[in-house]
Formats: structure tokens, sequence, C-alpha cells
């Protein structure tokens, strides 16, 4: 048991990623090929167009971010969890809801903001687009990320510097900032990978553009369309986002290592906040503004969009549009996606788990990487893997037919592989806390070793488990990426049939949807709020 | 001229008030210490100093000039201190070279390595001038730390509990390494502290404070031997304090009779008694108290004696015959009394 548990999973691993990932490689040719298709100009122009928008997206988040953990975390500007509530919403929603929202408010002909502003002096659809609203919907990854560095500092450190004789801004500088400054490039480039991984947004903002913007993900997508031709082109860009996604982790964790400073644990008078005193209104007011211009206008434009009668016809609402809700297809396709997202959510959890309970580094590596790899990639190999049947025979007389081309089983496969990640380091971080002599307890008390992990450890993983549980739901139930590539012909999850409404037939209904979706979401994160605190409180 | 000068300061935090009408001036060259429990102040006090805190009522000056009179403020950087943390606060992404020359850099001293050379001699780190932090000990970085504060030449420097997170050890090597270079350099210093012999040890002036207050200013032998309060005689020596009445030459206290020594005058009445652990004589004559345990320390010998419900100390040379659980007699050799 001890050893075929980690096996079995082992093996699981390998046969539904890594290998598929193999065949996607050799499906891409060799070496020879690649430097083909970088001598073509439209490959070319697709992997500049990620390179350049995923960079955007990473400063636009960093500029945003670093002045929003700031006030967070040290300053007494108004109302600030709400503020970091505000700033840390995007995690829970899929980028292309605010996609949605920006092409409703930024459009050039009809875009709201645009029409304030004047007639084609926004667009918001390019290259700049893409990265803006990247960077917007990752803005939680170096805002939380800054924040922690900037909790952790000692206090002394940046008073030891004011009794040296720098004034506020020069402490900022040669102190504060170089101590956050790793945490922040983590986060930066965190929101690169994001980026360059993304499908919805450059497909919605840089298809339709003029010039069009490709990106790889958009590139891959339109390859894939092509069919069987395509196929072999589209897994060679798969080569190049996987290479630019694993080339800039590699890039971090050395960074990570090689300039790592160790922050001394505040001792004296930490989490002392400055008091902004006399511009305490302005700043709170810029903050505020910011917030809810990159953040809650576009969900509201969403929102509004669904409820005007024409689409770009601001001033007049009507609910006409909400029977799309009732519709059998996006109630066929609402169905799919709450069970997929379900089965996906429940097996990271136990398999995260099972995982974590093997105590094996090797095979917490093996579930890790997935998380690593573009959806796209993942997507794709999946497919080139498991589109043929594939035939095993046992004792020459049995044969098993593994048949998971297109079906939904493939899609939930993604779902699970591609967010292992969260259960496993869940799991395994609860583990690493949870207090051993419980179980031990339970042993001398009478109870068998199954008895004892049930009463003894899993209560006490519960809670990190049921978070990445949720955690997984809100993000399959929603998700586009790998749906987009996977999903059977004919049939539709909630991602792919909002992004069908989007981009070809009808945004009002797509609006509407996506409205149902954002209540759900923020439903979801109001109970999930609640229950903290409440676990907090006891 | 006073080097600091604090009038009547207050501040509360919250509804807390922590320091309360507080005044205290430091002469040039002196070293003040600011003794007390956690809570008493002390910290907060030497805050306001540096400027990191600002009083809500009272007065700073600092060489005369006011520094923050509630309108007035000048800013932590411009008041020409220096200041060892606690937790070091040495930073961690500079080297030791650049830590120590970054006070001399915003001044845009000349001869920057020089400098940092000889501030590194007084602490005798000069071969550690290219190390990073986090390869030095805490000794060491603490050394670093006063270094760094040292360097500018402040004209006062601050101390925050500078050889608490130290072991006993490198806190008594430290304790010398400080008046050696106070006596080198004769900086002005202020020394905050919860540890008497530290206190005891390095100040020219003792302040012991409680909650907020000054109870007694005064050099460390006179804070000894002459404790002006109760609370004072309790935290510096480590005395026995107990509470009663004074009835002609005697003392009852818990309902025990205790014979005054002869030189002892004080008029009936309820008094607190302040008597040192050494100033108890076993064995000799007085009332009996139950021993409740022998504490063997090397040199000498503490017992602890039952009375009511609190214990009563004696530290002793000379050997006892009462075994724990007997009852001994107990008298005073020397008591100093306070009305209550």
């Amino acid at each position: 048991m001890k050893r075929l548990v980690p096996a079995a999973l082992g093996v699981l691993l390998v046969a539904t990623v890594f290998a598929p990932l193999g065949l996607l490689l050799a499906r891409s040719g060799g070496p020879g090929e690649w430097l083909e298709a970088w001598r073509s100009a439209e490959s070319r122009h697709a992997l500049l167009g990620t390179l350049v928008t995923s960079s955007g997206a990473a400063i636009v988040a960093l500029a945003l971010g670093l002045p929003f953990a700031w006030l967070i975390v040290r300053t007494d500007v108004v109302a600030r969890r709400a503020l970091k509530a505000v700033v840390t919403l995007p995690s829970a929603i899929p980028p292309y809801l605010w996609t949605m929202g920006w092409i409703a408010l930024a459009n050039p002909k009809s875009g709201w903001l645009t029409l304030l502003v004047g007639r084609d002096r926004l667009d918001v659809y390019g290259s700049a687009g893409i990265a803006f609203v990247l960077g917007t919907s990752a803005l939680p990854l170096v805002v939380l990320a800054t924040a922690a560095a900037l909790e952790r500092i000692d206090p002394a450190l940046e008073e030891a510097a004011r009794l040296s004789g720098a004034n506020a801004w020069q402490t900022f500088r040669s102190v504060t900032l170089p101590l956050i400054a790793p945490a922040m490039l983590s986060g930066a480039a965190l929101v690169f990978v994001f980026a360059s991984a993304s499908f919805g947004v450059p497909y919605l903002l840089g298809v339709p553009a003029n010039p069009p913007a490709p990106t790889l993900t958009t590139r891959i997508y339109a390859e894939v369309l092509m069919g069987e031709a395509g196929l072999a082109r589209a897994a060679s860009s798969s080569v190049q986002l996987l290479l630019v996604a694993v080339g800039v982790l590699s890039i971090n964790a050395w960074l990570a290592r090689a300039g790592r400073v160790r922050l001394p644990r505040g001792k004296g008078l930490g989490g002392k906040v400055l008091q902004l005193g006399r511009s305490r209104g302005l700043v709170s007011a810029l903050a505020w503004t910011t917030g809810a211009l990159v953040i809650l206008l576009p969900l509201g434009a969403v929102f509004l969009t669904g409820l005007q009668p024409t689409w770009g016809q601001w001033g007049s609402f009507t609910l006409k549009h909400w029977g799309v809700v009732l519709q059998p297809r996006t109630v066929a396709a609402a169905g799919v996606s709450v069970l997929l997202a379900a089965g996906a959510a429940l097996l990271v959890g136990a398999i995260g788990l099972l995982i974590a309970l093997t105590r094996r580094r090797w095979l917490e590596t093996l579930a890790d990487a997935p998380s690593a790899i573009p959806g796209t990639v993942l997507a794709l190999a999946l497919l080139v893997a498991f589109s043929r049947d594939l035939r095993f025979i046992a004792f020459e007389r049995v044969a098993f037919v593994l048949a998971l081309g297109n079906t939904v089983w493939l899609l939930l496969l993604s779902y699970v592989v591609k967010h292992l990640a969260l259960g496993v380091r869940s799991a395994s971080d609860a583990l690493a806390q949870a207090d051993p002599t419980l179980a031990e307890a339970a042993r001398l008390s009478g109870a068998g070793p199954v008895r004892a992990f049930l009463d003894g450890v899993l209560p006490q993983v519960r809670g990190a488990l049921v978070g990445a549980v949720l955690l997984t739901f809100l993000t399959c139930v929603s998700e586009l990426t790998m749906s987009v590539l996977l999903i059977p012909t004919g049939g539709d999850v909630l991602g792919t049939l909002l992004f069908e409404l989007q981009s070809y037939a009808d945004p009002a209904s797509a609006a509407v949807i996506a409205s149902a979706l954002l209540l759900i979401v923020l439903a979801a994160l109001v109970v999930q709020n609640v229950a903290a605190r409440r676990a907090e409180a006891r | 001229m006073a080097a600091v000068e604090l009038v009547e300061i207050e501040k509360a935090f919250g509804a807390t008030a922590v320091v309360k009408k507080l005044s205290l001036t430091v002469r040039e060259g002196e070293l003040v210490a600011l003794l007390g429990p956690s809570g008493c102040g002390k910290t907060t006090t030497l805050r306001m100093i540096a400027g990191l805190e600002r009083p809500d009522r009272g007065v700073v000056r600092l060489g005369g000039q006011v520094v923050d009179d509630g309108r007035a403020f000048v800013a932590p950087e411009r008041r020409g201190l220096g200041m060892v943390f606690q937790s070091y606060a040495i930073w961690p992404h500079k080297s030791v070279f650049e830590n120590v020359a970054y006070p001399l850099q915003l001044k845009g001293a000349s001869n920057v390595e020089a400098a940092v050379k000889e501030a590194l001699g007084w602490v005798r780190l000069e071969a550690f001038v290219q190390r990073r932090p986090h390869e030095l000990s805490g000794g060491q970085l603490q050394r670093v730390a006063l270094a760094r504060a040292l360097v500018g030449q402040p004209k006062v420097l601050l101390l925050d509990e500078p050889l608490s997170n130290l072991d006993v050890a490198l806190r008594e090597e430290l304790r010398g390494e400080i008046a050696s270079l106070r006596a080198k350099l004769g900086t002005t210093m202020i020394l905050v502290t919860h540890d008497q012999a530290e206190a005891l040890a390095l100040a020219d002036q003792v302040a012991v404070m409680n909650k907020g207050v000054i109870e007694q200013l005064a050099a460390p032998d006179v804070v000894y031997r002459e404790p002006a309060t109760p609370f004072v005689a309790g935290f510096v020596g480590g005395a026995n304090v107990l509470v009663g009445e004074v009835q002609g030459t005697s003392f009852i206290s818990e309902g025990v009779s205790f014979a005054l020594p002869a030189e002892t005058v004080a008029p009936p009445g309820p008094h607190t008694l302040v008597v040192r652990s050494e100033d108890v004589v076993l064995g000799a004559e007085g009332p009996l108290l139950p021993l409740q345990a022998r504490l063997f320390m090397g040199s000498a010998t503490e017992y602890r004696l039952g009375i009511g419900n609190s214990v009563l100390r004696a530290v002793g040379s000379e050997r006892l015959e009462a075994q724990p659980g007997q009852g001994t007699s107990v008298s005073f050799r020397a008591v100093r009394l306070y009305a209550r």
C-alpha cells in the first residue's frame, strides 16, 4: 500500500499530463520546425504580441498594485478593509467578464466612457487594451504579495533610517522599496505568466482590433480551428508559449533564491499606520476613485449592458434580455458547467489530500507542475493525445477502449489536472501545521488507523481543503481557455456560451449571463467571508 | 546647557495614558537610564525624544532648541540623534559598510570610507566591513547598530533596550563596550531598559519609571540605598515590601509583630515597610515564620519564608539549621518606612 498508492498516482499523472505533453512536443516536430515557424512573420507577430501584452500587464499591475498595497497596509486611508476587498476582487472573477465591461465602456464607437471624452478618442481594442485589462484583472497577485511583504518589515528598519537622517521619501526609496522589491517582482512575474496564458481577453480585444493584435493563445485557437493541417503549427506555437511560461517562472525562482533577503519579524510597534492627516481626504478620494474606475465600473457596465434595449444605447432600461437565462441552451450549459466544476473541485480536494498524505516530494512536484502550464497548451496536449480512441488489451483477451475524445470527460480531466496544485498545496500546508498527537491520542484511545485519521487529522485540514474546493469550483464554473478547445461538438459550458454570444451573436444576452454569473460569484464570496470570519471569531 | 529637556510631556494611546506630565533634564555628556517594567512608558518617552512619536502636550527641547511643542515640529531626521533598537534594525539588503555609511552619505560627507572604518574600529568590527548582515551574530549586529548610530557623531545617542535580545554573556560584554565607548567619545546617552543591573552599572542618573511617571531620579547608588518610594525599592533592590502599621517600636503586618531596628523612628499609623533581603536576619531573635524553601545560589543562599499569603525573602551566606517546614525567628537589621 505504502508504495502502491504513490506509484499509481504518479503513473496516472504521467499518463494524463506528461505523456500528452510529450506527444504535443513530438507533434510540433523538432528544433528545425521550430526555427522554420520562427521565420514566418505571422508566428513572430503572435509571440511578440504575447510578450508585449504580458509585459504591459505586469507593468500595469505593478503601477497600480504598489500604491494600493502601501495605502492598505501603511496608512489610515478611509475604509481600508473595503478598499482591500475591492482591489482583490478580480482573483475570483474570470478576466473575460472585465473585458466585456471594458468593451461596453471603451469601444471606439459607442462606449460609455468613449462618448464622454469624444468618439474614437478611446479604443479598448488592441495590445494596449489587452495589457490594461489583463493587468487590472491580475491586480491581486501584486497587491497581496506586496502587502504581505510590507506587513513583515520591522518598523524599526524604517525608523533607523529616519534617525540616520533620511526623510520619509528617502526612507521609502532606500529601505522600504528594496525590502519589498523581491515580493513585488515575483508578483509581477506571476502576472506575466497569467497574462501570457490568457485566451479570452486577447481574443475579445485582439482579433477585432484594427490591425489585429494576435497572441500565441489566440493564434493556437485559430490554428486548431483549421483542423488536422493546423494542428502541427498549433503544436509549434504551444511550445513557444510553454517556453515563455517556464522561462519566466524559472527566472523568478532563481531571482527569489539569489536575492533572498530574510526579513526579520517586526517586534516593536508593528502595524503602526501613517496618519495621512490633512491629505487623508484627498488621498482616499483618489484611491477609491481609481479602485472604482478599474474594478467596479466595468462590472457595473456588464450589468447595465444587459439592461439596455439596444447595444450601445445608454439611458433606458429593459429586462427583455434576461429571458436568455431561461432558454434551454443556457440552462443546459449552466447544468454542465456546475456539474463539471463540482466534480472537478471534489476530485481536486480528494486527490490533493491523497497526494499530500503520501508525503512524497516528487509526487507533489509532479502534481504541482500542470498549474504552471498555460491552459491552452495543456488542453492542446490532451486534444492531441486523446482525440483518437486508445485500445488497451489485457491478458490477450480483454480490450479496454479509452474514448475520451469529444466527451465532457476530457474537459473534466483538464479541469482537475490544471487545478490539482491548489488541492495538494492546501492539504500539505494544512497537514504540516496539523498536530499529529491528536491522531496518536485517538489510536491510544482505541481507534483504528482509518478512524484515527477521520477523527484526529481530517478535522484539522478540513478548513483548508474546503477553501481549495470552493476556489476550484469558482474557477472551473466559468472556465474558458481550455473549454473552447476541448468542448465536445455541439455542447456548451457557461464560458464557451458566453464567449460565443459575446463575439458573434448577441452581446446583450452575453451580458445577462455574465451578470448572473457575477451575482453567483459575489454571493459565494460573501458566504466564504462570513464563514471565515465566524471561524476566526471562534 | 541641557542636552535634552522634557517639560511636562503627556502621551495617551486611545484611552490609556502612557506618559503623564513627565519632566526630565539630561545634561551634556551624561548617561541617563529610563528604568521600569514593561508598559511604564519608558520606550514611548524615548520615541518622543526621537520624534518617532509626538506628545499630546508638553515641550521637547534638544540643546536648548524646541523640537516639538505641539506646533513646531522638527522631523526625526533633522534632530541630529543616533538610535539603537532592540531588534538591531540592521538593513538586511545592505552590507555592514553600507549600513554604517548610510548616515554619512545622506549628509554628503566626504571621506566616508575612513569614517566608517573608524566607527567600526570603536566596536571592534573592522574585519567585517564587507559582510552581509545575515552572516553576523546578534551581538555583532548590535555592534554594527552602535557604529551606525555613532558614525555621524550625534548630539545624543538613544538606546532602546539595546541588550535585551542578547544572551547573558554577550549582554555583559556589550555593556562594557557601551561604557568604554562613552568614556572615549563623551556622547550624551539615554538608555531605556527594564534590567536594573544594566541601569545601575551604566548610568550617571537613573530615572525609575512606573505607570507613566518618574518615581525617582537620582544617582544609581542613591536609588539603590535610598529608594524614594516602595515601588523603587521593590523594583530596583528587589526588596521585600510589607504593608502594615507602626505601633510604638514595632511594625505589625499580617498579624505578625516585628521589632523595628533601634535607629528607625516613625510616627504610629499605617506604613509600608521595605526591607532588603540581605537585611533580613534569620535564627537570632524575633517572631517565628515558617521556612518554605531554601535555594542555594552559590555565593549565598536564599530563604523563603511565609507571611500571610505572601513571601518574605532573606539572603545570607551563613548556614541556617532550620529545615523547610520548620519555623525560624526573623528580625530586621535595617528597614525603610513609608507613610501610607
